[in-house]
């Protein structure tokens, strides 16, 4: 962990609905540094995907990014115009969605994806990206990549086609990939040899990456760091291990109880009552405190601030004390 | 492939077999030719001998099969006005309906689609506003009214261009056509204009709804995250998939601009086969009748099997018949 490549301060990401305003992502701040692997958990709706799209410049109207500033080696992504973006985009940061059936288009074949995107970046002659393409699928552990290469979207499975998309997103060797669940609609089996492979690729360049994920079990074994998000805010982050094993913020207390295979056996599964807050009607104090079971009367009037101990930060009023 | 272009073709002559007996029946119960085509002062032997020898006399079932194998034979019988063969008839006004649909379908798409894709890609927008605006207008007016109001402003109010005929056709690769000469072209105008404004409206909307369908979906944001230009994005990504409905929707269409062409045609006294239609079915001129029908259907299946090629082209996912390892 030397350098800090991706730096996002203060981030805010606002949608403004037909139902009010509504901060996807509220005060952000986060580092990757460089070579590591960043676990965003979070449940639905709490803002992960929105993270991954406010670095890559995807916000689509009516969201827009509001505040804060997202440094790439010191360089802020939001002052940049959409011709830079662009050539930022796929090139040094690129990223992974989570639907392998929807990331490709239907309509054109698998190498011209590969291709084109080489293309936009490089002046690289055809026959020299077949060959880097052809690579990658390799790399990817995709047999005949050849034959595949030849192939639509339609006649491959889910399991190839984010292979696929994978192999698209390291394409230019990028210092960051944003990998928003990439694994979620995916067989176990599939899952398990498709995060060795990807770990193996990324272990081989150095590159970062930003795994969203809403599985914390997926995140412990893929992440270095652990960052937890809660309705737009980050409220828990730490290296993996420690954050695994006493975490401070109820939240992630919450989320570790509700894995099944942490549970003792016969015993019901513990879950976290209720569900996300909406984000245009947040409590005024800590959004977590209506489903919270250390909630007093405090957490109800004023937002926590975030609190440092060394690698560890929470966002909580009565975190639970970790050994330093 | 072949495969089902052959399945095709076994299809299309089922619809083609069909459509000859909805002809023959439905041309058949068209009041008695007999009494238009002799004089009234004609005696009866004079009229037997008339109804015998067009073989009017025979059972309804002989006269079906006369009907068809004579059509197999590319014969649709004789007009009973023109005396020539009917089949003759219809292909020489045949240039001028394709002409007129092809331009109208050419208006339709080249300015349809661009201004679809506009409008689908920044929706709210003042330009989206007018020019829906503009299509459910397009969509609403009455076709001969409009042809009329056209005929109004242009011709009697600016006296732009002229109201009525085909104007002068010259060759142009080959081909008789209007496009050929500035005259023939200015005569082409408001008709052309006038048929299209339907199907303009159509485009538009069928390109916007499609568009604004894709612009959110994943691949299209994939794309974006690729580092796609823009232009490429919308060019390759959306508008190719946008192009599959479109393509189906163009060649149904098509077969409808030729169908009813007829208003227009009358309209602008177009010389094509949906003016020869109407004056035929004035003088209940039975072959002409069965045969633009018959011209009809087989433009129709034809443009039909034109579509599923396109369409199966375009979109790998209904290529039939399959691809091997």
């Amino acid at each position: 962990m030397t350098q800090c490549i991706l730096e996002i301060r203060d981030l805010t990401t606002r949608f403004e609905t037909t139902q009010g305003v509504a901060n996807a992502l509220d005060h952000l701040s986060l580092e990757i540094y460089e070579g590591e692997v960043i676990g965003l958990v979070g449940e639905s709706g709490s803002g992960k995907s929105m993270t991954g799209y406010s670095i890559m410049g995807l916000i689509e109207h009516p969201g827009a990014i509001v505040n804060g500033s997202i440094l790439y080696r010191g360089q802020d992504l939001c002052a940049l115009d959409k011709e830079q973006l662009r050539q930022l985009r796929g090139d040094r940061i690129a990223m992974i969605f989570q639907d392998p059936m929807m990331s490709l288009n239907p309509v054109l074949r698998i190498d011209t994806q590969l291709v084109e995107t080489l293309k936009a970046h490089r002046g690289i002659d055809h026959r020299d990206a077949i060959r880097r393409a052809t690579e990658l699928l390799q790399a990817m552990g995709i047999p005949s990549p050849e034959a595949r290469l030849r192939q639509y979207p339609h006649e491959l499975s889910g399991g190839m086609r984010q292979r696929i998309a994978i192999a698209i997103a390291l394409l230019l060797e990028p210092d960051l990939i944003i990998a928003d669940e990439p694994t979620t609609a995916l067989d176990v089996t599939i899952q398990a040899q498709i995060i060795h492979e990807f770990q193996t690729l990324i272990e081989a360049r150095g590159t970062s990456v930003l795994w969203i994920t809403h599985d914390l079990a997926v995140a412990s074994t893929m992440a270095d760091r652990l960052a937890i998000m809660y309705a737009g805010q980050i409220v828990e982050r730490g290296p993996a291990n420690e954050v695994l094993e006493n975490p401070a913020h109820p939240y992630t207390e919450g989320l570790l109880r509700s894995i099944p295979s942490r549970n003792v056996r016969g015993k019901p599964l513990q879950q976290i009552p209720g569900s996300t807050p909406s984000l245009t009607h947040l409590p005024p104090g800590c959004p977590f405190a209506p489903r919270c079971e250390r909630a007093a009367s405090i957490c109800a009037t004023t937002p926590p601030s975030q609190r440092l101990s060394g690698s560890r930060s929470t966002q909580c009023h009565f975190p639970r004390e970790v050994p330093s | 492939m072949t495969g089902f272009i052959v399945r095709r073709l076994i299809q299309s002559g089922g619809v083609i077999l069909t459509m000859t007996v909805v002809v023959f029946l439905g041309v058949y119960a068209i009041g008695n030719p007999v009494d238009i085509l002799i004089p009234d002062d004609a005696t009866a032997a004079e009229r037997d001998l008339a109804i015998r020898s067009l073989g009017l006399d025979k059972p309804l079932l002989v006269q079906y099969t006369t009907f068809l194998s004579n059509l197999l034979r590319g014969d649709l019988g004789t007009s009973f006005v023109y005396n020539i063969p009917s089949i003759d008839l219809i292909l020489l006004r045949l240039p001028a309906t394709l002409e007129l649909a092809l331009c109208a379908l050419f208006i339709a798409i080249v300015i349809g689609l661009p201004l679809g894709l506009m409008c689908g890609l920044r929706p709210g927008s003042r330009l989206d506003r007018v020019v829906m605006g503009a299509s459910i207008v397009g969509f609403s007016i009455p076709n001969f009214w409009q042809g009329l109001m056209l005929i109004m402003l242009f011709s009697v109010m600016l006296g732009w261009l002229p109201s009525t005929g085909r104007g002068e056709v010259g060759l142009l690769f080959g081909i008789e056509t209007s496009l050929a000469t500035w005259d023939g072209i200015s005569h082409l105008l408001l008709p052309a204009i006038n048929l299209s404004l339907y199907k303009l409206s159509l485009m538009i909307r069928l390109t916007r709804s499609g568009v604004r369908e894709i612009m959110y979906l994943d691949y299209v944001r994939f794309a974006r995250a690729k580092g796609l230009s823009e232009q490429r994005i919308v060019l390759v990504h959306i508008m190719k998939v946008v192009l599959v409905p479109i393509i189906t929707v163009v060649g149904m269409e098509f077969g409808s601009l030729i169908a009813f062409a007829t208003v227009t045609e009358t309209i602008f006294a177009w010389p094509g086969m949906g003016k020869l239609i109407i004056d035929s079915i004035m003088r209940l001129d039975r072959p002409v009748i069965a045969g633009y029908l018959v011209v009809i259907v087989l433009l129709f299946v034809l443009i039909n099997l034109v579509v599923d090629i396109a369409y199966s082209l375009l979109d790998p996912r209904i290529r039939l018949g399959g691809r091997t390892e």
